[in-house]
């Protein structure tokens, strides 16, 4: 007469065997494939925990262990894995909120505290963005609900809007400009259109220092305001659209913000090397060795 | 008199026994520690792994102690399920900022933003990735020094993977056969496009053209692909962001500082 308790631990040990000899001949088998070391290590990983919660469900089975203390157990791993899962699943959330709320779009020109460009993709764990260096760089989606946001694409309705109620930098010389173009298309109103009401326009702020002593006597603000005044008369043609420019506060250097004006987000990326070369000549004439000769 | 003896020991067994037990457990434990110090003074265990095992082994009585308590001492079903899930969640609490860095790597390995051999910056962190392991993801920085990086950490942090796949730009026809896509796909060879910024002092624009294109067409030969720039902003100094392409990721890792240099030399 076999014990049957021997038997049951027989069992248990092939069928412990069975399943290491499962994840062993898996791990043979994706050595053989090739695949990158990484992954490797994952799968790897996988399997391992596969395994044990395998060998853990058999054991439970054939010992008839009571439910309740199944229930406590998984209740336990459950709270840890939970925990740790939540980094990622916290990304998939804030991506879905992001496509749902919508801060910004596709195609959108975007600044944040240390990064900005235009959006290409609004992934479930991450945000790209095209740079100015035409890198692209990627953003959690946690972080980017956790931060202040400048979306530069933005819609004439809005900026309309904005001027009614007294404030909106450049309305007046934009309204001009989309007037101007209107009479040139023939059509009667700007914002009854839905060509040129529901238009999108980017608008780009950004700043540059000037060090004005970096000659003696140092460039006065009369100078600078002609030069710039020149060159922005260059740069409308350009842009379709006028540069606008105020100064900000000077600390050894005068900040001076600018805001670019473009129908599309990717001219002002292409533009912008352009400008600041322009700029740098046109305000620092005196640098330049030309004029020094004449 | 003999039953009566018997009698006790019948009553007492259970105490008895776990008495003999404590005792063994202290004396399994000691002999476990003597024999684990005696292999590290003979350098056949690393010395860092042996205090990790005395830990694991002094836990491990402790925990032996208290359920063989609780076993012989007939404290009740109640009081091993209520110590079960003591221990247990102390355990699951504790080990969940290990378990963060698992799924991690886990999901890194799963998404791939970036693979090995890939030029990156993560966070204020830039250079090769040279392996990413479950818990840390390693990177070879410009100071040739390899920098290990929690993977809990680069889920939360921005990051720019400098590795772009170039298209042969022969091949620029949109409306290809599906045949010659998936071809055109294996052709794909990735370019690294680093880039960096570095300010120019303000002086004649096109001297520092001059200047900085003396360098960059040294510099083509090395990298393989003319380094590129252009200016950027404007403050004390004329900032100019650089462009480095190359085939190899290491290549640029080597030869970055030297072209900075070359640079500096020329302007001061």
């Amino acid at each position: 007469m076999v014990n049957p308790e021997l038997i049951t631990l027989l069992t248990l040990i092939a069928i412990i065997f069975a399943v290491w000899l499962l994840g062993f001949i898996i791990k043979l088998y994706t050595k053989r494939l090739k695949i990158a070391p990484e992954t490797v290590n994952g799968i790897n990983l996988l399997i391992l925990l596969f395994q044990i919660v395998m060998i853990l469900v058999i054991a439970s089975i054939i010992y008839e262990v009571d439910s309740s203390a199944i229930l406590g157990m998984s209740a336990l791993f459950g709270t840890a894995i939970g925990f740790a899962i939540a980094v990622v699943v916290s990304n998939i959330v804030a991506g879905l909120y992001l496509i749902t709320v919508r801060p910004f779009g596709i195609g959108d020109l975007i600044k944040l505290k240390e990064t900005e460009g235009i959006v290409l993709e609004i992934g479930l764990n991450y945000t790209r963005l095209l740079q100015l260096d035409q890198t692209i760089v990627s953003i959690p989606n946690k972080n980017l609900l956790d931060t202040n946001l400048i979306n530069c694409s933005i819609q004439v309705n809005d900026i309309a809007d904005r001027a009614k109620q007294g404030f909106e930098i450049g309305f007046q010389s934009l309204m001009d400009e989309l007037s101007a173009m209107q009479e040139k298309l023939g059509i009667r109103d700007v914002f009854a259109d839905e060509i040129l009401g529901g238009k999108e326009i980017a608008r780009y702020p950004f700043t540059l220092q000037l060090k004005l002593n970096v000659i003696n006597p140092a460039i006065s603000i009369g100078t600078v305001n002609t030069r710039i005044k020149g060159l922005f008369d260059k740069w409308e043609d350009k842009l379709s659209y006028r540069p606008h420019f105020f100064y900000n506060k000077h600390i050894f250097r005068q900040d001076t913000t600018i805001i670019m004006i473009a129908d599309q987000p990717q001219q002002i990326l292409d533009v912008y090397p352009e400008f600041i070369e322009d700029f740098y000549i046109t305000i620092f004439e005196e640098l330049q060795m030309e004029v020094k000769n004449n | 008199m003999i039953e009566e003896i018997l009698n006790v020991i019948q009553k007492s067994w259970k105490l008895v026994m776990f008495f003999v037990l404590l005792v063994s457990i202290f004396i399994f434990q000691r002999f476990i520690q003597s024999t684990v110090k005696k292999a590290a003074n003979e350098n056949r265990i690393p010395a860092d792994v042996v205090n990790g095992i005395i830990v694991l082994i002094r836990f491990g009585s402790a925990i032996g102690v208290l359920y063989s308590a609780v076993y012989f001492l007939e404290f009740g079903e109640s009081a091993s399920i209520s110590l079960s899930l003591f221990l247990g969640s102390i355990v699951s609490f504790a080990s969940m900022y290990t378990i963060q860095n698992f799924v991690s790597g886990i999901y890194i390995v799963i998404t791939r933003p970036f693979k090995v051999n890939d030029f990156v910056k993560i966070g204020n962190s830039e250079g090769v990735v040279t392996e990413i392991s479950l818990n840390y993801t390693s990177i070879l920085n410009f100071e040739g020094i390899l920098e290990l990086i929690p993977n809990k950490r680069i889920l939360n942090s921005t990051f720019i993977n400098y590795d772009q796949k170039i298209k042969d730009p022969n091949k620029k026809n949109q409306r290809l056969e599906w045949t010659e896509k998936i071809k055109s796909t294996l052709n794909e060879e990735e370019v690294t496009r680093y880039s960096f910024i570095w300010g120019a002092p303000l002086i004649d624009y096109k001297e520092i053209k001059s200047k900085l294109n003396t360098v960059c067409e040294k510099y083509e030969s090395i990298f393989g692909y003319k380094p590129e720039y252009f200016p950027f902003t404007i403050n004390h100094r004329l900032e100019f962001c650089f462009v480095l392409s190359s085939n190899q990721p290491i290549t640029i890792l080597k030869y970055k500082t030297n072209f900075l240099d070359d640079i500096v030399e020329l302007f001061h």
